[in-house]
């Protein structure tokens, strides 16, 4: 199984800080980063993906100008699921407040819940979780 | 002064030109010579500030008129006209709340106009109040976004910075020395959010509102046992949790998370920095619907000094670690409104211990 990753996150020092953290561990690890969600999201509905057996982790922040995470659920939602199969979500963000959570959880696409700051155990977690 | 719009109600076209010809030039006079008809005027000039309606009304009485009234449009204030031989309906009325003066018939000019003055004077007030509530429920939600947008702008680049930190830490060429003060680093990063995190419990504690639920221990103390248990093994203390719950206990979650947060947080804080059976224990049991939580460290205690002042807000009995001085204070307000009580037993050098306990909400 191939593994790559998508960040979406405003802010760019924390596109920094994933790809430093990913390199890290594991430098054949694709990622791609994006701060504005709605770039993303094009991207996301425009790709191809080429084996049956490739997954996406989207790290996805929730407070962002522009579209929000949750405005990128709502429209991620409603690709289909051939390509929605080929993608995890895990919600990253500094927000702790549990109606983010609650609304987060709504999302089947959504595979948990991160309060940041991301960490290296967070990270070798996901990849784990998702061999 | 504001112009007086007042609505004038009785069932005799005599009256009501009467009393449109005396007041003309004070008042700006609406007239109605039957109920329906002034449900009518109300409808078509919501500015009506005073009501005058006469008792004896063919269609309906003037006391039950002014009581449908009151609820379809509480802002007028009402004012009963009766002659003083008719005075029971008038007493009910009065003590019913609904009828701000009585005017007696025959009525003078003099009586009526004092009457008014002090009828607007009442709505007056009455509009400002409800004007500035308004405006006050306007201003506490601007408020809540506000904390909102500051803490998360506050929080996002801390713990990017905790992430960098750790980053930095993993690098192979990094000496001890630096890994030391990446640690303090970090760790000041830590208290400045911690710092934040009481803040806004603060606020939350101060305009939130009370939403009460089932509670169980075990599901708040899942998630904040993850929080402390990497804690608990990176300065090396013995962490256990005993909860005994077999009934629901109906409280505020959110309440008791800032309680047993706080104590915990400070639990952890304050402990003896070379010793090395330290521990931290909590032991919360809910019996005859009420909680007993119990948070027991053995770290540097309290001097028995400092121990009256500790829960007043921003005050901090040592500068030993890095605190808000909210903490406590937090613990105290949010116990305040679940109606429990904290009992505090500290030794210095020898430990701590805070028994809190809560009875169940209905």
């Amino acid at each position: 199984m191939s593994l790559d990753f998508i960040m979406i996150d405003n802010n760019q020092l924390n596109c920094f800080i994933i790809e430093r953290m990913l390199h890290n561990i594991d430098k054949s690890l694709p990622l791609k980063t994006f701060v504005h969600a709605h770039e993303a999201y094009e991207a996301i509905k425009n790709s191809a993906p080429t084996a049956t057996d490739s997954q996406t982790v989207i790290l996805l922040d929730i407070h962002m100008p522009l579209m929000d995470g949750f405005e990128f659920l709502e429209e991620f939602d409603k690709l289909p699921a051939e390509l929605r199969n080929h993608y995890t979500i895990y919600i990253l963000t500094s927000s702790t407040d549990k109606k983010d959570k609650a609304r987060s959880a709504k999302s089947s696409s959504v595979k948990r819940f991160i309060s940041k700051p991301l960490t290296f155990d967070i990270l070798t977690g996901i990849i784990a979780e998702m061999n | 002064m504001e112009e007086i719009k007042l609505l004038f109600v009785d069932d005799e076209i005599n009256n009501l030109s009467g009393f449109k010809a005396a007041f003309r030039f004070d008042y700006k006079i609406l007239v109605a010579n039957s109920t329906s008809e002034a449900i009518d005027q109300l409808i078509q000039h919501p500015d009506i500030n005073i009501i005058i309606c006469n008792q004896d009304m063919p269609d309906q009485k003037g006391v039950d008129f002014l009581e449908d009234v009151r609820y379809r449009f509480p802002r007028p204030v009402r004012m009963l006209m009766t002659p003083l031989n008719d005075l029971a309906p008038l007493i009910d009325a009065v003590n019913r709340g609904h009828v701000f003066r009585y005017i007696k018939k025959p009525w003078t000019d003099l009586e009526i106009k004092s009457a008014i003055e002090e009828g607007h004077k009442f709505y007056q007030t009455n509009t400002l109040l409800s004007k500035k509530n308004e405006e006050l429920q306007e201003a506490y939600s601007l408020l809540d976004e506000f904390a909102f947008n500051v803490t998360h702008g506050l929080r996002d680049p801390i713990l990017s910075v905790l992430s960098m930190v750790e980053i930095a830490q993993h690098m192979n060429d990094v000496n001890d020395d630096v890994k030391e003060i990446l640690d303090m680093v970090g760790h000041a990063m830590i208290q400045l959010d911690n710092y934040i995190e009481n803040t806004r419990d603060y606020h939350q504690l101060k305009n939130g509102s009370l939403q009460i639920g089932n509670v169980w221990f075990k599901d708040i103390m899942s998630n904040i046992e993850d929080l402390y248990r990497s804690e608990s093994e990176k300065k090396n203390i013995k962490f256990t949790i005993n909860i005994r719950q077999e009934e629901a206990y109906k409280s505020n979650e959110t309440l008791l998370r800032i309680i047993i947060s706080n104590l915990l947080s400070n639990a952890f804080k304050y402990q003896k920095r070379n010793a090395n059976d330290k521990f931290v224990n909590i032991d919360i049991s809910v019996e005859d619907d009420t909680a007993s939580i119990t948070v027991k460290d053995n770290g540097i205690g309290i001097s028995p000094n400092y121990i009256k002042n500790i829960f007043a807000p921003l005050y901090r009995a040592t500068s030993y670690e890095y605190g808000s001085g909210l903490g406590l204070y937090n613990v105290q307000d949010a116990l305040t409104k679940l109606g429990g009580e904290v009992y505090v037993d500290s030794e210095l050098n020898v430990g701590s211990t805070f028994k809190v306990i809560i009875p169940g909400k209905k």
